[in-house]
């Protein structure tokens, strides 16, 4: 058989190599890198030179040693991030945090510091991950997330009844946890009436008639049921009914959700069970609040739905019209985007203006998808932490409920003498006033002066805490950098 | 060479490095086996050693090693020449090829050689030459050089030989063979070099040599040839009947007409590797290797293009491995600018 001859032939496709290549950072700088494996032989002939031979081997040795003592773990684990966090409604004993306003333009700074070239606000998606990312290189596919409540999805907000990016409403927990509630009253009510229909007027109670008749009726009417049970249902239906008539007064004389109040008055004359009208009326509250809030837009177009619902004949097919609004208004359950956001406000006041509900689907299913790129959820930021092992790319997610977003506002904060003698000579000032007027004028001074002084102190503090964020951020590139392997 | 033109080439290379105000002098002896004629080089050496105090030297010389007995190598040693020996592998490859005139093997007495030369030089490289019949052996041969105790491998093909796609099969076996080896003994912490591998990853991990900093066929580089004819490198000694490739005579000085002629064939483009992805990595630059290979120096080797394109993946898929298993000997080795010297320190010891 004759040998086949050779030719040059260009090779279109190579195999891609991994290892690193002149153009990546070099190995030798990652923390993972150890010193150069000396030979014993080579460790003893040093051990006689003495210190004089470890000092001329040292620089070669060193030379496997990163400089800025990166640690070997990732600094940004979703342990780190506090999360799931626990909403705390009352208490002034929460420490201050940094806000995104702090932290996204400086951790993308360091970032771009660190030779990356990362984009900010872009929205990162990956088998299982919708996110906005807050700065993202995608060539070194590393960036960060910072999570606060303007991105929160579902998962991160423990007891709710609301479970954030589920749109339907949980009529049944709303009504399970309102009964509860108003069974507690009553316990109170039947231990003490005079004093529990006395606490009304400190809380719900305003002198109204509505309160005057809800007061009355709990009077007259209470004491002539026996039965606890008829006694205490009797509580429960009476409250429902008259915190259903305080939404309707609350409404009746605002001119900018006139609709909203016909609604309710409708929800009023067709719905008999009180507890199911309180629903309704929680469930429409959303309509209220973007009629009464919203760009004129989103305001004009809810206005024309509820004409439009209004003039339905049909209770039933108001109803669905009404659940399929308020679903709509749920998408955005924590109330960030519509209103706010303009490409989400843009498509909601389009879906709004669609005559047809079968053609409005599509685009719920679209605005559903643009708000999920928008926040988000715990399984999300596990995905990241995830992936980030396994070194597909590498989102460190950064959250305002991580211990290290904390800043202590130091009260030992060194007032620049500058700003300490003004105060000082604007305090004399107006002890010195003789006039109201004057007096004003330097106490509005003096109140100028104390802001920049505790604008200076919040920097001061914040500076504190970034700086000590920067550094961890700077391992976690480093950390990074060794997973992907460049 | 006569001692006239041994007389007229020293003249000559100290005008070329007065002329080009030259700081160091690098000299290499070829053969055939330049240890015939070793009185002539101790004379050059030492020569050269009081005309050119001045300058940096560095003597090499590449040997058979049939010739190298206790005596010559103090000699050598006392001059600071820088042996290499030329050693294809195993005792049954070596000797396929390399034989005495009476046709008796030589790897007997070369290894004796072997044996003291890295008595002498614990850092002494070996050069292996491969050729179409020792492709499957590849592995194996390089195996028993280090056995042997050489730790700078220096590996080629004999790329004027005639190679087929078959021997290039065989040969991509022992390369793959070659790759266990090398991330075995990379793994293991070994210091060692090992041209195959270790200029291949040189070919990434470090940026592509630019034009001004390759080679320089016909420029800064030349050869003298015994006649006292001068070539472009030692590649081109052997052309008898090519004048073409003579670029002057150390009497006469450079025909610097053709010297220009072919530096310039030397860089030109190679048009039939329009569009390789291998292009920044491989040798086609190398006048030596296309000269070997095709008998000119503008066309690229096809033997060179063959191997790199079997080669280059094998090896880039060891290094991955390296990597990937975070190999602290690969890291060093490939990218401590300090690595050269603590290894050629830890061999002297």
């Amino acid at each position: 058989m004759p040998k086949q001859k050779l030719k040059v032939q260009p090779l279109k496709r190579a195999y891609q190599p991994k290892y690193p290549s002149h153009s990546d950072p070099n190995p030798l700088l990652f923390p993972e890198t150890r010193p150069y494996p000396f030979s014993q032989k080579m460790i003893d002939a040093l051990g006689q030179a003495g210190f004089a031979g470890a000092l001329l081997l040292s620089p070669l040795a060193a030379s496997g040693q990163s400089d800025n003592g990166a640690t070997k773990t990732n600094p940004f684990t979703i342990e780190r991030t506090n999360l799931p966090y626990v909403p705390i409604y009352y208490g002034t004993g929460q420490p201050s945090r940094l806000s995104r306003e702090d932290v996204i333009d400086f951790i993308h700074e360091v970032f771009v510091s660190e030779g990356l070239s990362p984009n900010r606000d872009t929205v990162f998606t990956a088998e299982g991950v919708s996110i906005p990312a807050s700065s993202y290189d995608e060539s070194c596919k590393i960036g960060f997330i910072w999570l606060d409540y303007y991105n929160f999805g579902a998962g991160m907000r423990k007891q709710s009844l609301y479970d954030w990016q589920v749109s339907s409403f949980k009529e049944e927990q709303l009504r399970e946890r309102f009964v509860e509630i108003r069974k507690r009253e009553y316990q109170q009510y039947a231990r003490n009436p005079e004093r529990f229909l006395n606490s009304l007027v400190d809380t719900r109670y305003r002198n109204r008639p509505i309160d005057h008749n809800y007061k009355q009726d709990l009077e007259e009417k209470l004491p002539q049921l026996n039965e606890q049970a008829a006694s205490e249902q009797y509580f429960v239906q009476r409250t429902a009914a008259y915190e259903f008539a305080i939404t309707l007064v609350r409404y009746q004389d605002e001119p900018s959700v006139e609709r909203y109040y016909e609604l309710l008055l409708r929800i009023d004359q067709e719905v008999e069970d009180p507890i199911e009208r309180w629903i309704c009326a929680k469930k429409t509250a959303k309509i209220a609040s973007h009629l009464g809030r919203s760009v004129e837009s989103l305001a004009t177009a809810l206005d024309e739905e509820l004409q439009s619902i209004l003039s339905t004949g049909s209770f039933d097919t108001f109803s669905e019209r009404i659940n399929r609004l308020t679903e709509l208004l749920h998408l955005d359950h924590g109330n960030r985007y519509f209103g706010k956001h303009n490409e989400v406000n843009a498509l909601l006041v389009e879906i709004l203006n669609t005559q047809k509900y079968e053609d409005r689907e599509a685009k719920c299913e679209d605005l559903a998808l643009l708000l999920d790129e928008r926040e988000v959820s715990l399984a999300e930021a596990h995905q990241l932490e995830q992936a980030a092992n396994d070194g597909a790319y590498f989102i460190a997610p950064i959250s305002y409920f991580d211990n290290r977003s904390i800043y202590q506002n130091s009260y030992n904060y060194n007032v620049p003498d500058s700003l300490s003698q003004e105060l000082t000579a604007l305090q004399a000032q107006m002890k010195a006033a003789t006039t109201d007027e004057e007096r004003n004028e330097f106490r509005a001074e003096i109140w100028e002066c104390r802001n920049k002084i505790n604008s200076l102190r919040r920097e001061e503090a914040t500076m504190k805490a970034l700086r000590h964020l920067e550094a961890e951020v700077r391992q976690y590139i480093q950390w990074a950098k060794a997973q992907q392997g460049y | 060479m006569s001692d006239e033109i041994v007389e007229s080439s020293l003249v000559f290379i100290l005008q070329q490095a007065q002329e080009t105000g030259a700081e160091r002098l690098d000299i290499t002896f070829f053969g055939g086996e330049p240890l015939l004629a070793k009185d002539k080089i101790y004379q050059i050496v030492d020569e050269l050693d009081q005309r050119a105090a001045h300058l940096t030297r560095s003597y090499k010389l590449s040997t058979n090693g049939t010739l190298l007995t206790e005596q010559v190598m103090n000699e050598l040693l006392s001059r600071r020449v820088f042996l290499s020996l030329s050693l294809d592998g195993s005792p049954e490859t070596n000797d396929l090829y390399r034989k005495r005139a009476g046709g008796q093997g030589t790897a007997k007495r070369i290894e004796e050689a072997a044996r003291l030369l890295l008595k002498h030089n614990p850092c002494a490289s070996v050069t292996c030459v491969v050729t179409p019949a020792t492709a499957g052996r590849v592995a194996p041969s390089v195996d028993y050089l280090y056995e042997l105790g050489f730790r700078y491998i220096s590996t080629t093909l004999d790329y004027s030989a005639e190679w087929s796609v078959e021997h290039f099969k065989a040969l991509k076996s022992s390369y793959k063979q070659l790759a266990k080896w090398y991330e075995g003994k990379m793994l293991a912490e070994e210091r060692f070099y090992l041209s195959f591998f270790d200029e291949r990853i040189r070919t990434r991990t470090y940026k592509p040599l630019a034009a001004h900093e390759r080679c320089h066929v016909a420029g800064k580089h030349f050869s003298i040839a015994p006649d006292g004819a001068l070539y472009p490198c030692i590649q081109f000694v052997t052309t008898e009947g090519r004048p073409e490739f003579i670029i002057g005579h150390v009497n006469e000085g450079f025909d610097n007409a053709c010297k220009q002629h072919i530096h310039q064939a030397s860089e030109k483009e190679k048009p039939e590797c329009n569009g390789c992805t291998l292009e920044a990595r491989c040798s086609k630059w190398c006048s030596c290797i296309n000269f070997a290979s095709t008998g000119t120096i503008d066309q690229a080797s096809p033997i060179a293009c063959y191997n790199e394109r079997i080669l280059m993946e094998i090896v880039d898929k060891t290094a991955d491995r390296l990597w990937k298993k975070r190999s602290n000997m690969f890291v060093h080795k490939h990218y401590n600018p300090d690595y050269p010297i603590i290894a050629h320190l830890e061999a002297n010891l």
